[in-house]
This record gives structure tokens, sequence and C-alpha cells, in this order.
């Protein structure tokens, strides 16, 4: 949610910089290596606020939504963190400075995997259901 | 299915993002944001902004003085407010005051939401949450759990190590999990504290993230806790999915 907010301003800051960036004679979003990325970004952003927008959903209907949950925080957190790092890429040498708003994001980004319960301990709480499960 | 988000909240989002990009963003550059977040005068500055605004603390009921939001207005607001890393801050809803609001809600007597919530949801007040301890204690198990809370009258001793503590720095209080012990039986519990149980023997350390502050290592402490501060519920032992689901109760 916070993040995803994060997230976006980063992808904006690195498209509004390949839209003027010229490399090779064209603006560097033109070459695949970046275009891609930033394709990449949006899949990631689409995909994150729509698993969101769906917990959110079901726990509005009074649903535990526990697996949802668990779901939902290691995909955010690992896409986030996948969007702000290619952020940095596209943005070059600048991306590392604090020039930008994205180097700071970057920082403060890296601890959503770890906190509120780290990828592994959700993806440890999906396997222990599933192999509960009755197939 | 439909996605159509509702007019009231599509008008609220469009007044966070206009407040972002207008009020808030302009002080990213302003030299009190520091390596660990905003100082304490900036950040009471943008709280009477978003106060102005009327979008403070849009995850607290409306009887508290917040917005009222169900989950999914505060996915789409907390979004709109996280475009700015100083945004979350602004309208009350950063880590960790936003899930030790949330909590309180849920599981905290009247009295403790008048004494602790009530300023925190006005953002007056920061607060903690004393969680992780050293090993051997608890980090990702908290069946490690080693902080103990004995009732000793009308207190709760509380005896135990915490670190990783954001936020630990000027909290006026923080929410410690704890073995709490009552008449000799194990209960494991949330308790509510005031933050100065920890002012000495504190190490701080550096963090690589910018959060609003840094992390506090607390040495082995001991503390007089009355036991009205003990948060209402409590469960049996720390097994992790019953203390998943506590958290977010």
């Amino acid at each position: 949610m916070r993040w995803l907010g994060a997230a976006q301003r980063a992808h904006d800051i690195a498209v509004a910089y390949a839209q003027k960036r010229e490399a090779f004679g064209h603006p560097i979003v033109a070459h695949e290596g970046i275009g891609f990325m930033l394709a990449d970004n949006e899949i990631d952003l689409h995909t994150t606020r729509l698993s969101i927008w769906h917990t959110a959903w079901l726990l509005d209907t009074g649903e535990r939504a526990s697996a949802q949950s668990s779901m939902v925080k290691v995909h955010a957190s690992e896409a986030i963190w996948r969007i702000v790092d290619r952020c940095v890429q596209v943005l070059g040498g600048m991306g590392v400075t604090a020039d930008t708003e994205v180097e700071r994001i970057f920082r403060d980004v890296r601890a959503f995997r770890i906190y509120d319960g780290p990828s592994e301990v959700h993806r440890w709480s999906i396997a222990r259901r599933l192999g509960r499960t009755t197939q | 299915m439909d996605f159509t988000l509702p007019d009231s909240l599509v008008q609220l989002r469009d007044k966070t993002r206009t407040f972002i990009r207008e009020v808030v963003i302009p002080y990213e550059k302003d030299p009190r944001r520091t390596a660990h977040g905003p100082s304490d005068e900036l950040r009471s500055e943008l709280i009477a902004h978003a106060r102005e605004t009327g979008l403070l603390s849009p995850h607290v009921d409306t009887s508290l003085g917040g917005l009222g939001l169900p989950h999914i207005g505060r996915a789409v607001i907390f979004e709109a407010a996280g475009y700015s890393m100083l945004g979350p801050v602004a309208l009350n809803c950063a880590a960790p005051d936003e899930g030790n609001m949330h909590l309180m809600q849920a599981v905290a007597s009247t009295e403790q939401k008048e004494r602790w919530l009530k300023p925190l949801a006005e953002g007056k007040t920061r607060s903690c949450f004393c969680m992780t301890e050293p090993s051997p204690g608890a980090g990702s198990d908290p069946t490690l759990l080693k902080t103990t809370a004995i009732n000793d009258g009308d207190d709760f001793v509380i005896n135990g190590r915490k670190w990783l503590i954001t936020g630990a720095d000027g909290a006026a209080f923080t929410i410690i999990m704890a073995r709490t012990i009552v008449d000799d039986v194990d209960v494991g519990s949330l308790l509510t504290c005031p933050i100065r149980v920890f002012a000495s023997n504190a190490r701080w350390t550096r963090s690589i993230h910018r959060s609003p502050a840094a992390t506090l290592k607390s040495g082995w402490r001991t503390c007089g806790c009355p036991k009205r501060t003990c948060l209402a519920k409590s469960v049996k032992g720390f097994a992790t999915h019953r203390y998943a689901s506590f958290r977010r109760a």
C-alpha cells in the first residue's frame, strides 16, 4: 500500500528520465533493454495493486484472509523491490545518487522483505497449509 | 466482479494526491528531513497540514478523529500517501504507529484507548512495538519468547531484552510482547508501557533504511507496569499462527 505508492513514484521518475535521455540516436525508452524493464515495472505495479485490493476486499467482507495476506505480503515486497531496483538501473549513475528520490526509496524498501514476517516465514506458512491439505 | 471504487473514495484519493504533490513533496528537500526521517518538528508541521486538509489518520475510527476507512479505502489512500516517503508521516499512517493503532482499536479497553490511542490517533504522540529479542530469544519464531511479565499485586513486572525497535527514540509508549505469568499460569500477552522504562541502557544502531527513527537495542530492564496497561486480549502460548492472527486482530 504505502510502498506501492513509493514504487509508483520511483517508476514515474524513471519513465520521465527514459523519455528525455538520449543514447545511440534515440530516447533510451526506445531501446528494448530499457523499455522492457519499464514494461516489467508496469506489470509488477498492476499485479501488486490488484492483489492488495483483492485481499482488502476479502477483509472487508469479514474473511480472515490469512493465506491471501501471506501471499500478497511476499508478492508485494518482492515485486516492489524489483521495480525500484530496475528504476535505479534505468537512471544509471544518477540512480545511486541523492539527486532523485529513487535512491532514498531504494534504501528504504529493502526492509519490507524482512519485517512483518520475512518472505521465508510467509512461504513456510503457505507451504505448511499445503502439507495439511487433502488432495 | 466490479473493480469500480466508490465516488467518495475516488474524491478522497484525488484530494490525497493533490495534497502529496502540492504540500508534502516540497518538504522532501527540507533540511529537517534527516538520515533517519523527519525531525519531530517537521513531523508535527506535516501532521498539522494533513489535519487542516482533513486527511489525518485515514485508518482510525471516526469516533477517535480519523476517517474510518475500511481496508479497501486504506489500500487506496495509503498508496496515494506513499507517493512521497513523507506522506504516511503527514497522514499519521506510517509504521509502526499505524499497526499499533489498528491493534489497539481492536483489543484495547476504553481506558487504554483514552490514555494511549487517542493522543496517538490525533498525531500528538508516537509509539513503538517491542517484539524481537536477541538470541536465544524470539525472532521469526515467537515460541522462543523470553521476556516475561509477572503479576505482582497491581503491577506486571517486565523482565526482558528487546531490540530492533523502530521509532523507539521519542516514542510516548511501547507495546511489548511478553510471556505473561498470571497467578503462575503462562498466558501470552501484549502490554502497553511508557517508553521511559527503556530510557537507560539503550544502544543505537544505524540502519540501511531511513524510516522515522533508528533502531534501538535495549538491555535487560525490569519495570513495574500497572495491570490495567495490559492489552485486553491474551492468547495461550505464541504458536506462530496464533500470533499472526493476533497481530492482525
